[in-house]
């Protein structure tokens, strides 16, 4: 599979859609073009002397998918599951994970132009791999680059040459 | 069909082919004059030939066609097969194995410098005296035209129907400095009179300009012959141009050439085709299936189907008496659907062991030692993707039987050894696995060097060397690093390649183990499962998890009482029958959250498993029983975790991990 892309263009008229949904009390995105489904949580079976992000493996309708804990990811204390706790399955290259967060919010439309770069210093989470930053509603949306993400704390093999 | 499934087709009849060549080469150096052999031998040359000429692979088509004159040579008494020409052969035959490699790999061939060879070819045919081929002769003013019966029959065709068929040879002025340009124009003038559908060379070797100065074709027009004459005539640089026209009687006689020798440029007037750039890697993943493993496939899911519905009217019935019945037939179908996809995929390890008599010529030549390879078992059949993935490690197996195990002939004598050293490779069914042997009468394994090589390594200390068993010596092998070879050669000793061979057969579910006797010989005995997706497994709690342990690595289930385990260099062992062995609790190993309780029984439950040769006894909790289950892969994500190789989902859609007993002791 193409990796998607989650660079932005120069393009002033291109859209791009993200998955937003919330860990802790932050707000962060992923391009929709890597989710391939939205589960609820459901049994998870740990693996022994797996990675301490991947916190198991669920049965998705007969296939075994590995599940990744975006608290761990970005920092923040485990906490018991709720009646919102969500599964992003996620699809990229040759994998296919699904990441666990706390509450799911909406699919955002946006253009291009409004999703902003960099800020220096923006983050004090050094694991994960930002690809930009919406500014638009109350609360700013972190754009998370899964597949970069995981390849810097290497859950997953470098790609490309 | 597309190219691409051309290239498939192509890529795997190719394999095949040039298989089938290197047996039938090995068979004719023992037997030089066997002409049944050269035939075969031929046969395969021609057809590989046609196949990469249709596919345009210019390099292969020639060097299959040099093949092929040699061999054509042979089979009519031209030319004598001597071991030089065996050699030339062999070398064709890897050349053209590298090339079809270049195909798989990068969609177009690579190897260029294939002149030397080209011409060796060349140089055993001109030691034919003559008279077997006169393709490049430019004076006879006839050259043989060999037509397809595809050719002859549109000419013949087209006679019938009033028009008349041309020869043509047209020679060119040596001064002429674009033979192809002009060649170009020459075909297109001709066009304009009627249809080539002949030419020698073919279409494509005159555009690359591999012609000397005259080229021929046939030309099938309404016009008269002089006037076609003329206007190629009126193209500069033309030396001379003659025409005839084709008669039946001359198509008689060239159909009587073609059955008396076979060599055609087939396709040779064939346009070129899209270009095949795009085409990479699609090496071939399909199988041949014998008809009648699909016939039984077919029947059972008819059965399938019919008890299907039969289950369906006893739900409207409500007759459990007839549910139960029919579950149980359920059952047996199911199981024999099983077993036949099973066999869907199972290959013969003949394609595997294929290619050693070959490989064990060179390099018994290479080392001068002589070497008699008897394989048994070469039926055996065995899942394809351990077929795909077991020839590497066998192969360096065999070499190092060969280069390590055993000695120059000189040696053997002095050993009182028959100075040909023996490697036995067997193949057969055990269970639920299948066992490939690699066995040598060479030298052995000094058992004595390994440990010290293993003590020198910081592997073991001298104290723990003491203790060991000669099995567990010979395991430190397969250490990454770890050679005993005081003599590096071309073929091993690097100190790699022990460690590789053990982590790809693991990778298959399968193990390796070594017996060895000094000055008597070496034995690799490695053991594979049948099939990797469908296993017969035991479920068992550990902690509050559940795991499945496959039953082909258990020995033994006990219960044993606490009291029975002794610690031994800080380790904890049990007694089995006389036995010291490792006791592993997998809930510590697993760090899996235990239940309160769960141990006090006073007993333990306990695996005995078995890696090869060695054996471990694992803690377990509740057993729930033997199950037949589904190995799914935990994705390439959870690739690096060892110890569980894949999962399985139960009944209640929870999923059991299935341990890799092979990386727990």
């Amino acid at each position: 599979m193409e990796r998607a892309m989650q660079n932005i263009s120069g393009d002033s008229y291109d859209t791009q859609q993200f998955v937003v949904f919330q860990v802790g009390n932050e707000l962060y995105g992923i391009n929709i073009l890597i989710a391939e489904s939205i589960e609820r949580i459901q049994p998870i079976t740990r693996v022994p002397k797996s990675p301490s992000e991947i916190i198991g493996v669920i049965n998705l309708r007969g296939d075994i998918i590995p599940l990744i804990s975006m608290r761990k990811i970005l920092e923040y204390d485990e906490e018991d599951y709720t009646d919102s706790t969500r599964i992003i399955i996620t699809e990229f290259d040759d994998y296919r994970l699904g990441l666990i967060v706390d509450r799911l919010l909406e699919v955002l439309t946006i253009s291009t132009n409004d999703i902003q770069l960099s800020i220096d210093d923006m983050s004090d989470k050094d694991k994960i791999y930002i690809s930009g930053i919406i500014n638009m509603g109350d609360q700013p949306i972190t754009l998370i680059d899964i597949p970069k993400t995981l390849e810097k704390i290497n859950i997953i093999d470098k790609q490309g040459v | 069909m597309s190219n691409n499934q051309y290239l498939e087709l192509f890529l795997e009849e190719s394999q095949e082919h040039i298989q089938n060549i290197n047996r039938n080469l090995l068979l004719l150096e023992q037997h030089p004059g066997d002409s049944e052999v050269i035939n075969e031998v031929f046969r395969s040359a021609h057809t590989l030939k046609g196949i990469a000429g249709s596919m345009e692979y210019k390099t292969m088509t020639q060097l299959a066609h040099g093949m092929e004159n040699i061999l054509d040579g042979a089979r009519s008494g031209n030319l004598k097969i001597t071991p030089d020409i065996i050699d030339i052969l062999f070398e064709c035959v890897d050349n053209l194995e590298s090339l079809l490699k270049d195909i798989m790999d990068y969609g177009e061939e690579r190897h260029n410098d294939l002149s030397t060879l080209l011409s060796e070819l060349e140089a055993c045919m001109g030691s034919t005296a003559g008279g077997h081929e006169e393709r490049v002769s430019i004076k006879t003013d006839r050259q043989p035209v060999v037509m397809d019966q595809y050719q002859e029959h549109v000419v013949r065709e087209a006679m019938r129907t009033g028009f008349k068929a041309y020869y043509i040879q047209v020679k060119l002025r040596e001064t002429c400095l674009m033979k192809s340009a002009r060649a170009y124009i020459i075909f297109k003038t001709l066009e304009e009179h009627g249809e080539i559908v002949y030419s020698q060379p073919s279409v494509q070797d005159i555009e690359d300009e591999k012609f000397d100065l005259s080229f021929s074709v046939i030309v099938i027009s309404k016009t008269e012959k002089e006037r076609i004459i003329n206007d190629i005539y009126s193209i500069s640089e033309i030396d001379t141009v003659d025409g005839v026209e084709l008669t039946d009687k001359d198509l008689q006689e060239i159909q009587a050439r073609r059955d008396e020798s076979k060599p055609t440029d087939k396709g040779a007037a064939k346009a070129q085709t899209s270009s095949r750039n795009d085409i990479t890697r699609t090496a071939a993943k399909s199988i041949r299936v014998d008809i009648d493993k699909l016939d039984n496939l077919m029947n059972l899911v008819s059965e399938l189907i019919i008890i299907k519905n039969r289950i369906q009217d006893i739900r409207y019935n409500e007759n459990s008496e007839g549910l139960e019945e029919s579950i149980e037939y359920l059952g047996r179908i199911t199981s024999n659907l099983h077993d036949a996809v099973m066999k869907v995929r199972m290959i013969p390890l003949q394609m595997v062991f294929d290619r050693f008599p070959r490989i064990v010529r060179d390099l018994s030549r290479n080392s001068g030692k002589e070497i008699m390879l008897n394989i048994v078992g070469a039926e055996t059949e065995i899942d394809r993707t351990i077929i795909d993935e077991i020839g590497d490690p066998l192969i360096h197996l065999i070499r190092n039987a060969i280069d390590h195990g055993i000695e120059s002939p000189q040696q053997r004598r002095l050993l009182g050894k028959p100075p040909i050293g023996n490697v036995d490779l067997k193949a057969y069914h055990d269970g639920d696995s299948v066992v490939i042997e690699v066995i040598d009468d060479g030298r052995g394994i000094d058992s004595e060097k390994v440990l010290n090589r293993a003590i020198e390594l910081n592997l073991t200390t001298s104290e723990e060397a003491e203790s060991l068993g000669a099995q567990e010596v010979f395991q430190f092998i397969f250490q990454p690093g770890f050679s005993t070879a005081e003599k590096i050669t071309d073929i091993s000793g690097r100190g790699v390649g022990m460690d590789v061979v053990k982590t790809k057969i693991e990778s298959l579910g399968g193990t390796v183990d070594i017996e060895s006797q000094k000055d008597k010989g070496t034995k690799f005995t490695i053991r594979l499962p049948l099939s990797l997706s469908i296993i017969q497994a035991l479920l068992t709690n550990i902690g509050e998890e559940t795991y499945a342990i496959p039953i082909g690595s258990i020995k033994e289930i006990l219960d044993i009482s606490p009291d029975d385990i002794k610690i031994l260099h800080n380790k904890e062992i049990i007694d089995y029958r006389g036995l010291l062995i490792p006791f592993i609790r997998l809930d510590e190993l697993l760090e899996c959250p235990v239940e309160q309780g769960q141990y006090n029984s006073g007993y333990i439950t306990t695996v005995i498993a078995s890696k090869g040769e060695r054996l471990a006894a694992l803690s377990v909790g509740n057993l729930i029983g033997q199950y037949e289950i589904v190995i799914k892969s935990l994705g390439k994500a959870l690739s690096n975790v060892k110890i569980v190789s894949g999962a399985t989902i139960l009944g209640d859609g929870h999923i059991a991990l299935i341990l890799d007993i092979n990386r727990i002791f």
